[in-house]
């Protein structure tokens, strides 16, 4: 098993006046964990399909490992699809299933028999071989897809939000055994999710995608700390947002005015004077002020929820939502007023547009 | 179609397309074509012309049995005719007695009384002079004929005709059968919404299953089985009669037997038991799906039982209600086996049994075919009516 | 308030229920009627006019010289060469019955688009068209266009035209609860669309094949109107009934009545008893 490129030249879709996915480059290199993430309808299903081979694209071509894959069916193409539904065939016991792949190849049975006994060694399900799917746990179900998937050595790994019926323990563990198994494995995983912290506890690199258009493409770290625009900006994790008009522009940062004064953040899209301009702070990097913060407001907080290691603040400045992490160190959370900070550095000012949540 | 080569395959495709093709093709439409064809294209029979040829070739005989007399005259006349008998014509003339309408026919009737009296050789003038007269009659009847052979032959082919010459009869039947059929579907429907209701509405699951098995197991025997059942009961001698005769209202002991038999009111009877499951299941089938609640809410609101089948229940069994109505309107007017075996010697028949008369009694196909196609005709717009009335579409129909 | 509300509701569940029983009593006296008569000696099929219990309609009665004596089923050989012809017009209706309403089943499910609309009319048209005219044009097409006469042959295809409407909605309804994905896997791991359809879709179908099967050999065996129509000089059980009882009626009828009843509880409990063996 060799996990193999895939490059996506132009890759569009159309049904009639209904654009799903506009043209798009992407290339995901060989062996790497790529997540597509983005709300359900935007897309990134269409491109899973097209990719596996179910959906003919209206404009584009689809290449693994730098062949043409475009015309090809689905059986064709070195690919493997696990389903959101994981699609196990329910009147074969768990070995046919997995072998399932080989005897489509025409491989002897005993040779099947013993391949399929290595992957779900692998998937650490030895000893289930003749049991049917719906006597397994979800988890199980779950091990049993992706050996399946495996048995046929795919170049490539498509993943439909396969832990979405999961719960959240198990989703957990589930993370973590898919990490393992794809650095085990060497294949190329693409891992559709509209989960944030899915994508980001898995992948080497994500996609985030919006309204059939893919927004930003980067590492993880670079997609949460450095979002290319405000729909990545609140669609991955919390954000807090200060609308105003910039007011200057200089040395890499930008500045707005808001009701609550001029603030300062980073200026990621070379914003010019006067533009529409949205400022974003993460909640871990907002604190109650302190001396290093060249950036301040204040708020009444209105609640504070305890998250374990840390308590949610949530706070009210005029029409201003706030929501501020505080690490949980034992004492109460504070009440009434209080006078938030921030480092310029930490914030982002980006040009107003779409947000993640209306 | 790309799509489903690219599920199935070029061959399995292809396997589904050549079958359902050859299904739709040589199972629904060719057959329905050639009846079509067949309702349309006129087959002269027994046609005035033929009556034409067969009345020049009576006149024909005749005049050759004249020429066979007017020999015998001649001899006669020749050999001086004294005291000889004269050759009777009239056993002869074997055609003189019957009427045939339709031909131009000289007053010749012979008298054997008078041609006694009547000299031999002003009989031969007599007989001469006919003898022309006919022998024209025979040129005109041959040209008449000939005349309304080429009509028939024009006649025949793509023609309206196996309907305009079906009788006013047939038309009188058809008509009625349709009425009739209507009738039972009223009926039918009468008889099985309650019970559709009560399965539908059963307090446990266990009753509803216990109902519908007992629905379903009359079934379980032939339709004409259950024909027969009935056939038994509605006998002179069957149980009706029976149990009025001990109820004292009737006296069979004194032929006071009702003929229940061969009568329209039977024939309804037993066509709404035979096609009744056809009735209750759809019904069945869309109020299965109505919530109880509703009707809890109804009774609560203080809504009487009559106001909420007629507002809650009913409205809501429509689509099953037009299913129904379909299926069982359809057997009902092409049924062939509840008129023919419960009312034999029903007058007049159903339209079924003159369909099955042209076809296997007179072998008039085309006619029969003109006639099976009527039926089609009206059924196809019973069920747009149905649909238009009830609001339906073709995919709740058929299920 | 309530109990106002309540009594008329009361009453029309009393009369509803009087109307099931009387209903049920509707359904099922001819049935009892006509079994009673199969064990009447008397020649004329009554219940009531009872002349001793004989079951002579089932064996027949001859006596030591092979004369016979009472006509029953062994004697009436148009009603066992009837059987033989109905059970080989079903095996035929099946054969042809199932496979197309299988293939049409899917190309209705799996084409989507326009046509699909038009299609499912065409194909469900057999069951609404009268059986009257089902008969006769199949008649009339297969002399006409080839000069096959009526027989076996053409009551076969004219019931298996509307059986296999029947067979096309029960698969459809089967089809419809396919997780589609289930092929498409199959697809996915490299199966050809034939080896997908074989082992995924196929096995899945079962259970709806066979009972597409039995529907189409109930079917088959019921109808009289198609094949009255369709089967000419020939004849089958049902239409062989159907001329016995225009032409004179004889207990034999109601013995095969019985027989029907009998096989019909026998494989209903068979059949309730596999339902239950497999939820056990």
């Amino acid at each position: 098993m060799q996990g193999q490129e895939v490059a996506l030249e132009r890759l569009g879709m159309r049904f009639g006046e209904f654009t799903a996915v506009e043209p798009t480059d992407l290339t995901i290199k060989a062996g790497e964990f790529f997540s597509i993430l983005g709300p359900s309808g935007c897309g990134k299903t269409t491109i899973l399909r097209m990719v596996s081979g179910f959906q003919r694209p209206s404009e584009g071509r689809v290449l693994i490992g730098g062949q043409d894959m475009t015309a090809l069916p689905p059986n064709k193409r070195p690919t493997a699809l696990i389903f959101q539904t994981l699609a196990l065939f329910p009147l074969m016991t768990i070995w046919e299933n997995v072998a399932f792949g080989l005897e489509a190849q025409g491989v002897p049975k005993a040779q099947r028999r013993k391949r399929a006994e290595e992957l779900l060694d692998l998937v650490a399900l030895g000893g289930q071989e003749e049991k049917r799917p719906a006597q397994l746990s979800g988890g199980q179900r779950q091990r049993v897809a992706v050996a399946r998937a495996l048995a046929v050595e795919p170049a490539v790994l498509l993943l439909d939000e396969p832990l979405s019926a999961l719960d959240l323990k198990l989703r957990q563990h589930m993370r973590a055994e898919l990490k393992t198994i794809q650095r085990r494995t060497g294949v190329t995983f693409i891992y559709i999710t509209h989960d944030q912290g899915e994508a980001l506890a898995m992948s080497d690199r994500v996609a985030v995608m919006r309204a059939g258009r893919v927004e930003q493409v980067g590492p993880t770290e670079e997609i949460y700390n450095r979002p290319a625009t405000s729909f990545a900006a609140t669609f991955v994790g919390e954000n807090n947002l200060f609308r105003g008009k910039t007011t200057r522009a200089e040395g890499g940062l930008a500045e707005i005015s808001t009701p609550f004064g001029l603030l300062r953040g980073e200026n990621a899209d070379s914003l010019a004077l006067g533009e529409e301009a949205m400022l974003f702070i993460r909640p871990e990097r907002l604190a109650p002020a302190r001396p290093e913060h060249d950036l301040r407001l204040k708020a009444q907080v209105e609640r504070a929820d305890l998250e374990g290691p840390f308590f949610n603040l949530f706070l009210r400045a005029g029409d201003q939502r706030i929501l501020l992490q505080l690490p949980n160190e034992g004492a109460t959370p504070p009440e009434g007023e209080m006078e938030l900070g921030f480092s310029s550095r930490d914030a982002r000012v980006l040009r107003a547009g779409a947000l993640a949540h209306g | 179609m790309g799509e489903m080569i690219r599920f199935y395959g070029r061959f399995l495709t292809g396997l589904i397309l050549a079958l359902v093709a050859f299904w739709f093709c040589a199972l629904i439409l060719m057959p329905q074509i050639s009846m079509i064809q067949r309702a349309f294209h006129y087959e002269a029979r027994d046609g005035a012309a033929a009556q034409a040829v067969l009345e020049a070739n009576r006149l024909q005989q005749r005049v050759a049995t004249m020429e066979f007399d007017i020999r015998a005259l001649e001899r006669e006349v020749a050999a001086g005719g004294a005291g000889a008998a004269p050759a009777a014509p009239s056993p002869s003339n074997p055609f003189a007695g019957l009427p045939s309408p339709g031909a131009p026919r000289p007053g010749f009737a012979p008298s054997p009384g008078g041609a006694a009296a009547e000299a031999p050789e002003a009989r031969l003038e007599r007989l001469k002079t006919e003898r022309e007269g006919l022998t024209a009659s025979i040129a005109g009847a041959r040209a008449e004929a000939q005349r309304l052979r080429a009509e028939e032959v024009a006649a025949q082919g793509w023609s309206l005709r196996n309907f305009t010459l079906m009788s006013p009869l047939h038309w009188r039947i058809f008509g009625l059968t349709l009425v009739y059929a209507l009738c039972v579907t009223v009926l039918s429907f009468l008889v099985c919404y309650p019970i559709a209701y009560a399965a539908a509405q059963a307090k446990t699951p266990r009753r509803t299953a216990l109902l519908l098995l007992a629905l379903t197991i009359p079934y379980a025997l032939n339709e004409l089985l259950r024909i027969f059942a009935w056939t038994m009961i509605l006998a002179n001698q069957g149980l009706l009669n029976q149990t009025l005769d001990a109820l004292g209202i009737i006296d069979l002991s004194q032929g006071g037997a009702v003929r229940w038999l061969a009568s329209n009111g039977s024939v309804f009877l037993v066509m709404v038991y035979t096609y009744m499951l056809f009735m209750v299941f759809p019904i069945y089938g869309s109020l299965e799906t109505l919530d109880r609640n509703q009707i809890e809410a109804a009774k609560d609101l203080g809504a009487s039982s009559w106001r909420i089948h007629w507002r809650v229940a009913l409205p809501h069994a429509r689509p099953g209600v037009a299913v129904g109505a379909i299926m069982t309107f359809m057997l009902a007017v092409g049924s062939l086996s509840v008129p023919q075996l419960v009312g034999p010697g029903l007058h007049p028949d159903w339209f079924s049994q003159i369909v099955n008369r042209n076809f296997f009694e007179s072998n008039n196909w085309n006619v029969g075919s003109a006639q099976a196609l009527l039926l089609l005709v009206s059924c196809t717009i019973f069920i747009f009516l149905v649909m238009r009335i009830f609001r339906v579409g073709i995919r709740e129909i058929a299920r | 308030m309530s109990a106002q509300t309540k009594a008329p509701a009361d009453w029309s569940g009393v009369i509803l229920k009087a109307y099931v029983a009387l209903f049920l009593g509707f359904m099922f006296l001819p049935i009892l009627l006509m079994a009673g008569a199969a064990f009447n000696a008397n020649p004329t099929p009554s219940a009531l006019d009872w002349r001793g219990f004989t079951t002579d309609w089932f064996t027949g009665r001859t006596d030591e010289a092979g004369r016979v004596l009472v006509r029953g089923l062994p004697q009436e050989t148009r009603f066992l060469q009837g059987l033989k012809h109905s059970i080989l017009i079903a095996l035929g209706v099946i054969a042809i019955s199932v496979p197309l309403g299988l293939a049409g089943a899917l190309l209705l499910t799996r084409l989507g688009g326009r046509a699909t609309g038009p299609l499912y009319t065409a194909l469900v048209s057999p069951l609404l068209t009268p059986g009257i005219v089902l008969g006769v044009s199949t008649m009339i097409f297969w002399r006409d266009a080839f000069g096959v006469q009526a027989g076996l042959f053409t009551a076969m295809l004219a019931q298996s035209c509307f059986i296999a409407s029947y067979c096309m909605l029960m698969f459809m309804a089967r089809l419809q609860r396919q997780d589609r994905s289930l092929e498409e896997a199959a697809l996915d791991l490299g199966a050809s669309g034939f080896f997908a359809f074989r082992r995924v879709t196929l096995p899945y179908l079962a259970p709806t094949i066979v009972a597409a099967s039995a529907i189409a050999f109930l079917q088959s065996n019921e109808n009289y109107n198609t094949t009255f129509f369709a089967i000419g000089s020939s004849w089958t059980l049902v239409t062989e009934i159907g001329a016995r009882m225009r032409f004179g009626v004889s207990p034999t009828i109601n013995a095969i009545g019985v027989i029907f009843i009998l096989l019909t509880v026998v494989f209903a409990a068979l059949w309730a008893f596999s339902l239950r063996k497999k939820t056990a």
